[in-house]
């Protein structure tokens, strides 16, 4: 970092260079999606860069404002759509608050392992679009390939690959069926030996290491005054993952780790998903062993009418802390939904961490902050 | 809910602090001494409030109020603070420069409920900067919504 910063002195006594401003995106496949970045440059360094997002704004949060808390269920999975199942989790859990509903141990058991498998479904995509930005499309097609193994589990659950709405104010839509079970356990077997492959072609790789390591690095004070969460936070040594800082559901039952990065680089960010997949199968393979009997629906009133109050509730999603802020005024639709998208917070501080660095870099900065634009514009 | 430790800072606040009002579940400031707040929660050793996690909005027809969350990884608090403002004069200082989080979500609040974040540059973030109005005040109407 330093020979390459006295380089850059250099470079800039002997060669005069112009500022001028180049447009990233909105279309692009480096930028995840509909985002579009206004970079100034003085010749190949980055002086400042302005993110804009919007582009895939649908308004769910006014929308929502005309739904009952049921139909809100299908607009959160179109958030974070790499990651429905969590969203799905973070709003009937914040509803379930907001009226003190128990939940059967059943449902939590069957809600921990699909937020799991989503999770490391999520984090698939991070890593294989990850690979593919700094040059590796091969990484890409693995990833996927494994991911789809996960999409089958949970479409057997939810009847869907994507959207799947599976969550209900009080548990699930429909219990576990029983072929899931088997396919569950030969995942949990293989996945595995999948992880210490990408390990082999994508983590080891020399480019792929010559480009993100000390590359945008994001010191522990500056994530946290950013309010940067989820991988990013603990890819720069911060202890703070919501399902052991403040256990939710049945999180306090299992055993496993919170693997956090030392640098806060590229390197570290991607690194630490790779870890973390690893630490969510352990989770969802103690799940399936220790899945109680029982129902898989709570009681709830028909029409679900919160009493008048409101109701912040988080939890750790794929990308970060998931927030639902909601507002009852006592009828059966939501006064007012918020949710606080890791994705869209995180993105404050590429500006700042693209600073110094060349165009590619800002791939591969954008890249390691694993961003899904659904959720950026909600 | 406040824990002890919490709710005794409180209390000390107050006496400098006239607007503040400790609820069961959230503090209430007025916006001319939000700033002051923040800072100190987040600067006291004793509470470390050094993580804003969620700054929004809602409109509630007779004025709007300002929510910001906040938590202490140190200590693992968490606080809700809420800020009403008039409606028609919607205008609140910026808590930008204690915690630079704030900047996108200050942004959104502005975007979509049209509160004005004072001290700091506003630009929309999610709707384009010719967009009229601001979508989640409720009365705001639109062609083609539901009810």
């Amino acid at each position: 970092m330093n020979t390459e910063l006295d380089m850059r002195d250099r470079l800039e006594e002997n060669i005069k260079t112009d500022r001028y401003v180049l447009n990233m995106g909105p279309q692009h496949p480096s930028t995840h999606g509909v985002f579009r970045v206004i970079a100034t440059l003085d010749g190949e360094v980055i002086v400042d860069a302005q993110p804009v997002c919007g582009y895939l704004h649908r308004g769910i949060e006014k929308l929502a404002e005309a739904r009952t808390y049921t139909q809100v269920i299908p607009y959160t999975d179109r958030m974070d759509y790499l990651a429905g199942m969590l969203n799905n989790m973070g709003y009937v859990m914040a509803v379930e608050k907001l009226m003190g509903v128990e939940v059967p141990e059943r449902a939590e058991y069957i809600r921990v392992i699909c937020a799991e498998l989503s999770r490391i479904a999520s984090h698939l995509v991070a890593v294989g679009s990850y690979s593919a930005d700094i040059g590796g499309l091969t990484g890409f097609f693995y990833t996927f390939r494994d991911r789809e193994k996960i999409l089958d589990l949970l479409e057997m659950a939810s009847g869907s690959r994507l959207t799947f709405s599976y969550m209900r104010v009080g548990g699930v839509a429909d219990d576990l069926p029983p072929e899931f079970f088997p396919a569950a356990q030969k995942l949990v077997k293989e996945l595995p030996a999948a992880l210490d492959e990408y390990d082999g072609l994508i983590t080891g790789n020399e480019i792929f290491q010559a480009r993100t390591k000390f590359v945008g690095i994001l010191d522990a004070k500056k994530a946290i005054d950013y309010s940067i969460s989820g991988p990013n936070l603990r890819g720069s040594g911060v202890n703070w993952d919501l399902r052991k800082a403040r256990p939710y559901s049945v999180y306090d039952r299992f055993d496993f780790e919170v693997p956090l990065g030392q640098n806060g680089d590229c390197f570290d960010r991607f690194r630490l998903r790779m870890i973390e997949m690893r630490q969510s199968l352990r989770i969802v393979e103690q799940a399936l062993a220790g899945l109680p009997e029982g129902t898989h629906l709570g009681k709830v009133p028909k029409v679900i009418k919160p009493p008048a109050g409101e109701v912040y509730h988080e939890i750790e999603g794929a990308k970060g802390i998931l927030g639902y802020y909601l507002v009852s005024d006592g009828s059966p639709k939501p006064y007012r939904m918020h949710v606080r998208r890791p994705s869209f917070i995180n993105l404050g501080v590429l500006a700042d961490l693209v600073q110094g660095w060349k165009i590619a870099d800002v791939v591969a900065i954008l890249g390691s902050l694993d961003i899904v634009l659904g959720e950026v514009d909600c | 809910m406040p824990s002890e430790k919490v709710a005794e800072r409180l209390a000390a606040l107050g006496e400098s602090l006239p607007s503040l009002n400790v609820l069961e579940d959230a503090v209430i400031v007025g916006g001319d001494d939000l700033p002051a707040l923040l800072r100190s929660l987040k600067e006291d050793p004793d509470l470390a409030f050094n993580f804003l996690t969620n700054l929004t909005a809602t409109d509630y027809a007779d004025h709007l109020t300002v929510v910001y969350n906040l938590v202490s990884f140190l200590y693992g608090y968490q606080l809700t603070i809420r800020c009403d403002i008039p409606r028609d004069d919607p205008r609140i200082p910026s808590v930008m420069e204690i915690y630079p989080g704030a900047d996108l979500q200050e942004r959104e609040a502005y975007d979509l409920v049209g509160v004005v974040f004072t001290g700091r540059e506003l630009k929309r973030v999610l709707l384009h900067d010719g967009f009229d109005g601001y979508p989640l005040r409720k009365d705001f109407t639109w062609a083609g919504g539901r009810d």
